[in-house]
């Protein structure tokens, strides 16, 4: 086909469009536009850091500003990943450093980053400004002090949910003196102390700040200094919300009134209820509010949630109840996005009045309501069918019920029909994820309804192969699909093997796959990696018709990689099916 | 080597048991699913006797069935909070300790004790330990006593198994 438009038109037109998909898909029209779009795409995005490796990113794209990795699959935050499995950046930071010199942009999800991997970021990236770890771990407050001192053009250092080695309380004054840009700093996952002096002045000479969120460690006291000094902050989050007495209470509510820009506020661990209405100047901005570690009662939630008319997002604990919900249902008209957590997972009966009713609630009074995270004791399928019949427009729906394969507690029927119900209803779901008692014919609905569906996450349920294969064969749009504990096994896998060359990805895990079907996936589709993630003794040993422990497939234009511990086997793969892409 | 879009794979007939049109909604319970086309043989708990002897006894069913409701691996990390959820549980805000005592062969009467919580598997026990005793943890063999008073060898059943029986732990020399 011959060029009809020159390159720098082709370019001009590219650069509107910003979403990796699109991206994506022009690059697939024809020979001449991938060569265009390789030439000027400065956003990267890799959902699995082994579909591709460090090289295959140089050599296509050339001017990269931004990038973003994943590497471990999501049920790693479930300790279900043993560590060590890999997703380690620093290679990609060695060949990145080598060719992208621009670099702008890092955001990492789930990837194990060292010290010396931060001191490489730190030193070969001059022009970075943006540095976003996202639940990764394997660094330290060196590492960190590293970044602090080195890159001068910092403006957004984000940890959340990251594991740190916390060696030293005074990395933070490693951000010199001279250093006033940054904007955006979360610091929440870290669990001892940061000196607070560092932190104070660092705030103090940066007046482009809009994003503080602090650790537990900082204390209730302190917040109203760090306030007055950022009152231009949109995102805020506290440390331990707590103080002996209420001296401080006048200066805080004073210092959060000054905040009026204020739109976002977490943190709230160990609070005192009587220091919640500090916080009532401002609710009315909030657009989001996460009280997840608040663990404090209803009455008091529901008071300061009954204030905040334009909350968008709300996480909160279970201590919430359902006449909580039912003051979400009628105050926050304009909610999108609901979570609630449970606030104490491990014991099977809490006595908190969270039930089913709550959501329902929610799902009558907020029309806008399209996202949910939610965790409780009990469901049913009339609940269900109401949530999906008042809520279509919902595209991301998570429930777990506690206590594995709970039926419907009415009727004592599975909870296929809810569910369905909810697949059949929603006809824009792409996440979702399932619990409670469930036979294959959910999975019968998932496969004709889930038409858009994108990720899927199921435990404990079904009972046959069937499930499996109406899943892999019928959700059109499945990408990501975790599993755990089911008795799915070979069949439906090996008969939908070229479905898995389709997704990004597979996990199945303390289900009946076999290490023969392993091995003969792997050796039937060279483009899959069948990874065996296994940590028993004497494998080899084994006979090839055991089930595995843990098995993670996904694509990739690599062939296997070479940085797998002991206990993870690629399947099917000789030394001799690794391409050579050259 | 082009797989069919069918049911089932084509080519030779060791294939044929994987034939989805075999299968009829709700005909087939998942034992049949497990024993008939798996072939599965359960496995074995190995018994490691103190005394040196290495008995193999079909004592228990260590086996991932989630119908054989309840047990041990079955919730094993479950419900999925992640980390930082985890430690706000009501039950304490500090993650339990769980220490056992090790005590490492021929080392006299010398004892230690390990906080098996910070372990999520064999592996890293494994190397901690034998760096407490300055050993290689190719050098050694790990055993320990359950709630029956039995010793055995680690890492046969599941984790999560093994961290609800162990009582004691004891690093032997390994003469292989």
């Amino acid at each position: 086909m011959t060029q009809s438009f020159p390159e720098e038109v082709l370019e001009h037109v590219f650069s509107f469009l910003t979403s990796h998909t699109d991206r994506n898909a022009v690059s697939l029209v024809s020979k001449s536009w991938y060569d265009t779009e390789r030439w000027c795409r400065d956003h990267v995005f890799i959902g699995n850091c082994y579909a591709v490796n460090p090289r295959v990113l140089t050599r296509r794209f050339k001017e990269v500003k931004a990038v973003e990795l994943k590497g471990k699959p999501h049920f790693a935050d479930f300790n279900l990943v043993p560590e060590g499995w890999g997703g380690c950046v620093d290679p990609w930071i060695v060949e990145m450093g080598r060719v992208y010199s621009g670099l702008e942009e890092i955001r990492l999800k789930r990837m194990e980053v060292t010290d010396e991997g931060l001191e490489m970021v730190a030193k070969g990236f001059g022009k970075l400004k943006v540095l976003v770890l996202a639940s990764c771990d394997g660094f330290s407050t060196d590492g960190l002090a590293a970044v602090a001192a080195n890159c001068r053009n910092l403006r957004v250092l984000d940890l959340r949910e990251c594991e740190v080695e916390e060696l030293s309380c005074h990395w933070l004054s490693h951000f010199p003196d001279s250093f006033t840009l940054l904007e955006s700093l979360n610091i929440a996952c870290l669990s001892s102390e940061v000196s607070f002096s560092a932190l104070e002045r660092l705030v103090s000479r940066s007046p482009n700040l809009k994003t503080l969120k602090l650790n537990r460690t900082v204390p209730l006291e302190k917040l109203s200094t760090l306030l007055q000094r950022a009152p231009q902050l949109v995102e805020f989050g506290t440390g331990a919300y707590s103080a002996e007495g209420l001296d401080a209470y006048s200066s805080l509510a004073e210092a959060f009134s000054g905040c009026k820009k204020l739109k976002s506020l977490s943190g709230f661990w160990d609070v005192i209820p009587a220091y919640l209405p500090a916080v009532y100047s401002v609710c009315s901005q909030l657009t989001s509010l996460n009280l997840s570690y608040a663990t404090t009662q209803s009455p008091d939630l529901s008071k300061i949630i009954s204030h905040c008319h334009n909350l968008q997002r709300l996480v909160v604990l279970d201590y919430i109840e359902d006449t909580g919900l039912e003051t979400v249902a009628t105050s926050c008209k304009d909610l999108k996005e609901l979570v609630v957590f449970p606030s104490d997972p491990y014991v099977a009966d809490a006595n908190v009045p969270l039930t089913e009713q709550g959501l329902v609630s929610v799902s009558q009074g907020c029309t806008k309501l399209h996202s949910v995270l939610y965790f409780c004791r009990q469901m049913s399928n009339s609940a269900l069918v109401s949530i999906s019949k008042n809520r279509p427009n919902i595209t991301c729906f998570r429930l777990c019920i506690l206590e594995p394969r709970s039926p419907d507690y009415l009727t004592l029927e599975p909870l296929d029909t809810g569910f369905g119900s909810i697949v059949e209803n929603c006809k824009q779901l792409t996440r979702l994820s399932m619990s409670g008692l469930l036979t294959d014919r959910v999975f019968e609905y998932i496969g004709k309804h889930a038409k858009k569906l994108d990720m899927l996450s199921i435990a404990f349920a079904g009972d046959t192969d069937l499930g499996l294969h109406y899943i892999l064969s019928g959700c059109d749009s499945l990408r990501k699909l975790e599993i755990r504990d089911c008795p799915f096994g070979d069949k439906a896998l090996l008969a939908n093997a070229s479905k898995l060359e389709t997704m990004r990805s597979l996990w199945m895990s303390s289900c009946f796959v076999s290490f023969g079907a392993c091995k003969l996936l792997g050796q039937k589709m060279p483009r899959l990696n069948v990874e065996v993630i296994d940590e028993r003794e004497n494998l080899n040993s084994i006979p090839e018709n055991v089930p595995v422990e843990k098995v993670y497939i996904y694509r990739t234009v690599c062939g296997q990689r070479f940085d797998m511990p002991d206990f993870v086997r690629i399947m099917g793969k000789d030394k001799a099916d690794v391409y050579n892409l050259s | 080597m082009e797989l069919e879009l069918t049911l089932s794979l084509s080519s030779s007939s060791c294939f044929s048991q994987f034939d989805l049109n075999n299968y009829s909604h709700g005909n087939v319970e998942a034992k049949d699913n497990v024993y008939e086309c798996l072939n599965m043989q359960p496995l074995k708990k190995r018994k490691y006797c103190v005394n040196g002897a290495n008995d193999v006894e079909s004592t228990s069913f260590i086996f991932m069935n989630p119908k054989f409701s309840g047990q041990e691996t079955s919730l094993v990390r479950w419900p999925p909070v992640n980390k930082s959820r985890k430690k706000l549980c009501v039950g304490g805000t500090k993650p339990k300790s769980m220490f056992v005592k090790v005590h490492m062969e021929g080392d006299g009467i010398a004892r230690k004790k390990i906080n098996l919580n910070l372990h999520r598997s064999y592996r890293t026990l494994v190397h901690t330990l034998a760096n407490m005793f300055g050993k290689c943890k190719e050098d050694v063999k790990l055993t320990y006593q359950d709630k029956e008073g039995d010793w055995l060898l680690a890492g046969d059943v599941p984790w999560g198994s093994f961290m609800e029986a162990v009582k004691r732990l004891k690093l032997l020399k390994n003469t292989c």
